[in-house]
């Protein structure tokens, strides 16, 4: 096995998929052509089968990796005796007024010092190692043909076809580079266009580049964590789908919570929660569009009147509902982590607190951005009536469990926020509403969770009704407005938060021994929204000093980039799913509410 | 004048240059391109004679890269390179004439023929292809720093 640490990789992307790039040079991750497609390269689960496209110096030294700044375009440096040699990586986007329309990644590699000797070594492994596919040598590269999907390496020199993918080596005299482009072939069975490289890679990383600086350039934060995050804010936006405005939870599938652990998920969906909570973070940080797009989309699945619940948890970038969960066998997982799932059954879930992030999402929206529609107003209408009736209900909430259903306070505390939203919304608006059975309802569901959500023997709230349980989604409820931050229930939660979930500055989700089971075995990492959490609510909680030096302490967790997976083992390693959307929203909202109480212009 | 520290290296992509003399001898020009490409890079004295067969191929982008490979492996044989590529570069495929630009610019010149070279990729300059134009344009600005390197700036 030869699988590199989680926080070793940097993230291309061009809003319609990712690829995830080593320190040693290689893509170990992409789909073609969309976040949720079958694979291309894939070795990040399966270092033998799953496929890569390596490029690196055959010189032993250091490697280092930066993004050329403010922008998505990865550098990754080698740094040895002999010389140094570099590796530009990046993923054109905005396309529409270049000939390149499909897919693509380009790699330009660098002698900067030194006449470097450098490999390649093209292995695609389509559709995560179950197709089968052709490789024809043509004058300006290698074309490989498999299933549904082709793609065609351009290369300044020749290929040689070695097994199932193409090698080559070459020196390159220092000041010189050579560009190559990896493109998906749009058309099943046309001819695969190799374009000329240098000239098309210069082009593209010049667009690219002013496209990443100009939209980097909205952002109003101007705080003290000002690198940390525009690195998420923009880790964000490669999360979203450009075309539909529909933001995934992660690029990946099956990197595991734990390792040789069965947690392990397909994340490259859209999850409403995690949609919603990310517009919240562009709000914050004075981006509209992506807003504008996302509700567009949302409307879409709200008029789509199906049966069961008003909005399912989570669909695919297009809004297709559909994503029934398999698992391959035939590969290893991430350093043997067992089963590689694709799909995700968590789909048919009930969590009813997609409605309170939503329309929180939602309001701010209404308030700040833009008024929202009237029929967008009736759909909502729609689902704030079902939430009404139906928050009593037990779900398998926020953590996804795939044990028994409980009635989980952050949900009921998320079906308060829906319900508090809507009344917002109505009376700013005038949209028509029953508001007397809605704020019947909120209030219903107020007095619920502080009768039975809280345990006053232990001076906190609890994970669900009637349990004995901490739970750190329960941080959100002065974010929320639910509570006031001061609150000595709300203190105390906080306490018992840091004495029983916290370990460092490390934040588990829950008590593993006393909370709900989620049906599988092993154990999970630290969750690093739940640390972002505790330090906002520590800031809001007036604890300020502390609530800093804990951020601090968490962004050294970050890998060199500035990038987060969904977990932090207790020693500090990267697990879960990467880079996660939820993970680099919670930081930005951390890091707003924590320079406010600290107070602008102070450092 | 054989360039031994790459031939002691042990061969092209892992294998002996017996393994790559086979393309060479391939009905398909571009297995044929990969093997003398790969001879190149090995650069033993056993390969030129193969290497100079390859000058005259049929296809020309196989010739070109035979040139580039030649000067290569072979520094005594840069001159002829450098004329074989010159040759090459009136050929009516754009991505040839680049590659005779590109390869006009990796030459070491250890054994004289910049003069010629240069006047190539003067040509070159005026090309209608701006890629070919590009390549023209790096190369000659990777002879003139070499040159300014080793003092022979005149």
């Amino acid at each position: 096995m030869s699988y590199k640490p989680i926080e070793n990789y940097g993230v291309i992307g061009d809003m319609h998929t990712a690829a995830l790039v080593g320190m040693d040079g290689s893509i170990d991750w992409c789909c073609l052509p969309r976040f949720d497609s079958p694979s291309v390269f894939a070795r990040l689960i399966d270092d033998e089968r799953g496929g890569y496209f390596k490029i690196s110096p055959v010189l032993s030294g250091r490697c280092q990796q930066m993004y050329m700044p403010d922008t998505a375009v990865l550098i990754t440096r080698f740094l040895s005796a002999e010389g140094v040699g570099e590796l530009v990586d990046f993923m054109p986007v905005k396309q529409s007024a270049s000939r390149v329309t499909s897919h693509q990644i380009v790699r330009v590699a660098k002698a900067v010092r030194g006449n470097i000797p450098f490999r390649l070594d093209c292995f695609p492994a389509l559709d995560f190692a179950r197709q089968d596919h052709e490789i024809s040598q043509e004058g300006r590269g290698a074309v490989f043909r498999g299933g549904e999907i082709s793609v065609a390496l351009t290369s300044r020199f020749p290929l040689a076809t070695v097994g199932s993918g193409v090698s080559a080596e070459f020196t390159l005299h220092e000041g010189e580079e050579v560009t190559f482009l990896l493109r998906q072939v749009e058309s099943l069975g046309g001819e695969a266009d190799l374009l000329e490289a240098r000239l098309t890679g210069q082009d593209l990383l010049h667009r690219t580049i002013d496209y990443w600086k100009s939209w980097l350039g909205q952002c109003t934060y101007t705080g003290r964590w000002r690198e940390m995050v525009r690195r998420s804010v923009l880790t964000l936006k490669l999360l979203t789908h450009d075309p539909t405005g529909a933001i995934v939870a992660a690029p990946t599938t099956s990197i595991p919570e734990e390792i040789g652990g069965e947690r392990n998920w397909d994340y490259r969906f859209t999850w409403i929660r995690d949609a919603a909570l990310t517009l919240l973070a562009f709000m914050k940080l004075g981006f509209t569009e992506e807003t504008i797009r996302f509700m567009e989309w949302l409307e879409d699945r709200a008029k789509e009147t199906g049966e069961g619940y008003p909005l399912k948890l989570m669909y695919r970038i297009d809004g297709n509902a559909q994503l029934d969960e398999m698992t391959l066998d035939h590969l290893q997982g991430y350093r043997e982590s067992r089963p590689v799932r694709i799909g995700n059954d968590a789909s048919n879930q009930l969590q009813l607190d997609i409605y309170g992030e939503l329309l929180t999402a939602i309001e701010l929206f209404d308030a700040r951005v833009c008024h929202i529609s009237y029929d967008l107003w009736c759909h909502l209408q729609r689902m704030v009536y079902w939430v009404a009736d139906n928050w009593h209900r037990p779900d398998e909430g926020i953590w996804e469990i795939r044990g028994e259903k409980q009635h989980f306070v952050y949900s009921k505390l998320q079906c308060w926020a829906a319900l508090d939203r809507a009344l917002r919304i109505s009376s700013r608006r005038g949209f028509p509403l029953d508001s007397d059975r809605v704020r019947s309802q909120r209030d219903e569901i107020f007095q619920t969770i502080m009768q039975e959500g809280y345990d006053s023997q232990r001076k906190t709230f609890v994970q669900y009704l009637g349990s004995d349980a901490v739970d750190a989604s329960i941080l959100a409820m002065p974010m929320i407005g639910f509570i006031s931050p001061k609150d000595p229930r709300m203190l105390g939660t906080l306490q018992s938060i840091m004495e029983d979930l916290s370990s460092d500055s490390l934040v588990y989700r829950y008590e593993a021994d006393k909370a709900a089971g989620d049906g599988l075995r092993g154990g999970e990492g630290t969750f690093n929204i739940c640390t972002f959490w505790l330090v906002e609510a520590m800031a809001l909680a007036g604890q300020v000093e502390p609530a800093r030096f804990l951020f601090e302490k968490m962004l050294t967790h970050a890998n060199h980039l500035g990038l987060f997976a969904e977990e932090t083992s207790a020693y500090g390693e990267s697990i879960g799913n990467y880079p996660q959307a939820l993970t680099h929203l919670s930081l930005i909202s951390a890091a707003c509410t924590l320079d406010e109480a600290l107070g602008r212009g102070t450092v | 004048m054989i360039q031994e520290d790459r031939s002691a290296a042990g061969g092209y992509l892992d294998r002996p240059a017996e393994y790559w003399m086979s393309f060479v001898r391939s009905d398909d020009p571009t297995e044929r391109r990969l093997g003398v490409y790969a001879l190149g890079e090995i650069g033993s004295v056993e390969v030129v004679p193969a290497l100079e067969a390859a000058l005259h191929d049929s296809f020309s982008f196989v010739r070109v890269w035979a040139a580039a490979a030649l000067a290569r492996a072979a520094c005594d044989k840069q001159k002829d390179a450098v004329l074989a590529l010159s040759a090459e570069s009136a050929d009516s495929a754009g991505f040839v004439r680049s590659l005779v630009a590109w390869s006009l610019g990796r030459l070491s010149y250890q054994q004289g023929g910049e003069a010629a070279a240069v006047q190539t990729l003067r040509v070159l300059l005026e090309d209608p292809d701006a890629s070919v134009r590009a390549e023209a344009d790096l190369a000659l600005h990777q002879i003139l720093r070499r040159a300014r390197r080793m003092g022979l700036d005149d």
